[in-house]
């Protein structure tokens, strides 16, 4: 109990330096900084020892993000509203290119990029010298993460071909490395 | 080392992050909004069926009897058979086919049909978006991939946005103050979304990934990558005959005398191979349980080396409780539901910020209040004739929103429409106080009915104070 006590302080505390230096409160800010998230590392591995490493990490990750949204709450400027409307417009039906090019990049950022992003992590999983459980739990991790990036890069390019020829390209790398 | 995207970059980025979160934002405000629920489902579980008899020791010998007497009454049984242990959370004992539960009283008799429509229904939206389960399961997952996809491009989009971290402007311009929601909810939740994207997109990819690994790798042989990772059943061959389930959680106590049994699952009741393992929790361990497997005269066999395995077996096995937040009891839940409600609230303002950039208004800003507002307000109806009524809740649901969003566009103003939902969520929540009260008298007022009707009540009197909050607002401001 102590110890999940002395976390919550020093993970209180070490947001409370980045808000003043953030404020400009404390000087000098490098410092004020370093100082914050040193707190914050203590925090870390107070929670470990409070329970565990597996739980402690995570309830230190999680303290995080509350701690800092009271000091965003307490900081809150209300301003005066700038009364600006929205003037109504009546329904306009998408043109037939613009529906074909969402659609296109649809297909290309979610079925295209899950393929490929599949292919390319299972093929990279293959070359690790682990075992093939540990393989297994690297991909079922790994995917998710590597077809969102895939996925941002369909969207990122304005023209549409160029991720989906990368994205044909990588999967079929990937199938290469996996099935020969 | 310091790395500065060009404007060009975070302009390409911001309409990145703007289509991706239109295409799935609707889709993903539902999936966050349960999820945020389901962290709680063992307590909605308790709150829909007040009377079962809740304790949290027992005897051995009472609950083997229990268990072995319901085995060979006639019942119909299924080839795993389980017997759920009360345990902290739920100090409830059942004993389920792979169909239906029952309650066990203290004194291992058969109680209650175990019946909470409800939180199923809830569970169903948050895992399949009530679509048929292996489809909306993927759908789901997918979701988790393009959260990824959005933390990735909202991150190079927004290169202040580290810089911005503790700037909150309310009110002035509604596209600034929605920015600022977003964004601060974003940046600091960044470690969280994350996780619960990638843990929550396991559920939905695992056996996609699985196939394919087991076609380049097994011959196709799906089941020997299940046996790499879950571990071969025992062949056995015994005559037939009872279980010996109290001697066996007798034996836990020296086998693993730290860890919690939770659950006793019965593999090929009355066959030659039958056997039996109790799964159990280990203090500070994340993995969903340890199995200790027995065959039927109550002889430990193994564990399946969930707690002591290959790393990625414990980190596969881990999964369930990261995502949703059932370890370190109630605390952690809470905190788990209000990084819940931050996502909700981002993947709400996400919208909102695109809705508030343009220069006109239309249908859509309706269609999205309508959802928005109408979700909760549909949650509430349907517990309401689910609990109060017996009516089944998904249609209800989904009629609910359908409603709200109708009553949204026939209003055509955001915030009267807003209001007039809050105002409507207040009187459900009320109308299911009520019809609670009437429908379990004393029981309703059981610590855990108690705790979720006054969280209920408070959740109403929150919507009550947002719509009183806009009473005076200009309608069309």
């Amino acid at each position: 109990m102590a110890y999940a006590i002395a976390a919550v302080f020093a993970g209180a505390c070490g947001v409370a330096l980045l808000y003043a230096s953030w404020r400009s409160r404390l000087q000098p800010k490098r410092s004020v900084v370093t100082c914050g998230w040193s707190l914050i590392a203590v925090s870390f591995w107070f929670w470990i020892r409070s329970a565990g490493v597996e739980f402690g990490i995570v309830i230190a990750a999680t303290q995080l993000p509350i701690v800092a949204w009271i000091f965003v709450l307490t900081n809150r400027h209300v301003r005066r509203s700038n009364g600006r409307q929205q003037e109504p417009a009546g329904v306009t039906l998408p043109r037939f290119h613009a529906v074909l090019h969402h659609s296109g990049r649809f297909m290309v950022a979610v079925p295209l990029a899950a393929g490929s992003g599949t292919m390319l992590v299972l093929a990279g999983a293959t070359l690790l010298p682990w075992s093939d459980v540990d393989r297994l739990a690297f991909a079922v991790l790994a995917v998710p993460l590597i077809w969102g990036a895939l996925a941002y890069w369909a969207c990122l390019d304005t023209r549409l071909l160029r991720p989906a020829l990368g994205l044909v390209a990588g999967g079929t790398l990937g199938a290469v490395v996996l099935y020969i | 080392m310091r790395f500065t995207p060009s404007s060009a970059l975070v302009r390409k980025s911001l309409s990145s992050h703007s289509w991706l979160g239109l295409t799935v934002g609707a889709l993903m405000y539902l999936v966050c909004l349960s999820g945020m629920l389901a962290v709680f489902y063992p307590e909605f579980e308790r709150w829909e069926q007040p009377y079962a008899d809740e304790f949290s020791s027992f005897e051995f010998r009472e609950v083997d009897k229990a268990f072995n007497d319901f085995l060979t009454s006639g019942a119909a049984i299924t080839p795993h058979m389980f017997l759920v242990l009360p345990t902290d959370a739920v100090p409830r004992m059942r004993i389920a086919t792979e169909n239906e539960s029952w309650f066990v009283d203290v004194d291992g008799s058969v109680a209650h049909a175990e019946k909470n429509d409800w939180t199923e229904m809830l569970l169903e939206l948050h895992l399949y978006l009530h679509l048929p389960s292996s489809w909306g399961m993927i759908l789901v997952s997918a979701l988790g991939a393009m959260l990824c996809a959005l933390i990735i491009s909202g991150l190079m989009a927004h290169p202040k946005i580290f810089k911005d971290a503790f700037n909150f402007r309310t009110r002035g311009s509604r596209h600034l103050e929605q920015a600022d929601i977003h964004n601060r909810l974003s940046v600091w939740g960044v470690p969280f979304h994350l996780m619960i994207a990638i843990t929550g997109a396991y559920f939905g990819l695992a056996l996609p990934i699985l196939a394919v690994f087991a076609d380049a790798n097994y011959g196709g042989d799906r089941d020997a990558v299940i046996e790499s990772v879950f571990g071969k059943e025992p062949e056995l061959r015994q005559e037939k005959g009872p279980l010996a389930i109290g001697s066996a959680l007798r034996q836990m106590r020296t086998l693993a005398p730290q860890a919690d049994p939770f659950l006793i699952t019965a593999h090929d009741v009355g066959e030659p191979n039958q056997f039996f393992s109790i799964s159990a929790t280990h203090p500070g361990r994340m993995i969903y349980s340890e199995n200790y497997l027995f065959d039927a005269s109550g002889v430990f066999l193994r564990t399946d080396g969930f707690s002591d395995g290959e790393p990625g077996k414990q980190v596969v096995y881990s999964i369930y409780r990261l995502h949703f937040g059932h370890f370190g009891g109630l605390p952690v839940k809470i905190v788990y539901g209000l990084l819940g409600l931050a996502l909700t609230i981002v993947s709400v303002t996400g919208v909102n910020v695109w809705l508030a950039r343009r220069r006109t208004r239309n249908y859509l800003n309706d269609v999205w209040t309508g959802i928005v507002w109408g979700t909760p307000l549909a949650l509430v109806v349907s517990a309401f004739t689910q609990v109060a009524l017996g009516i089944p809740s998904t249609g209800i649901l989904w009629l609910t929103i359908f409603a709200a969003t109708v009553a949204a566009l026939r209003l055509r103003n955001e915030k009267r429409a807003t209001r007039a939902l809050q105002v409507a969520f207040v009187i459900a929540a009320g109308l299911l106080l009520a019809g609670y009260v009437l429908r379990f008298n004393r029981d309703a007022m059981t610590p855990a009915a108690l705790v979720m009707n006054l969280s209920l009540l408070a959740t109403a009197l929150v919507f009550g104070a947002l719509a009183w909050g806009r009473r005076d607002e200009p309608a069309n401001a």
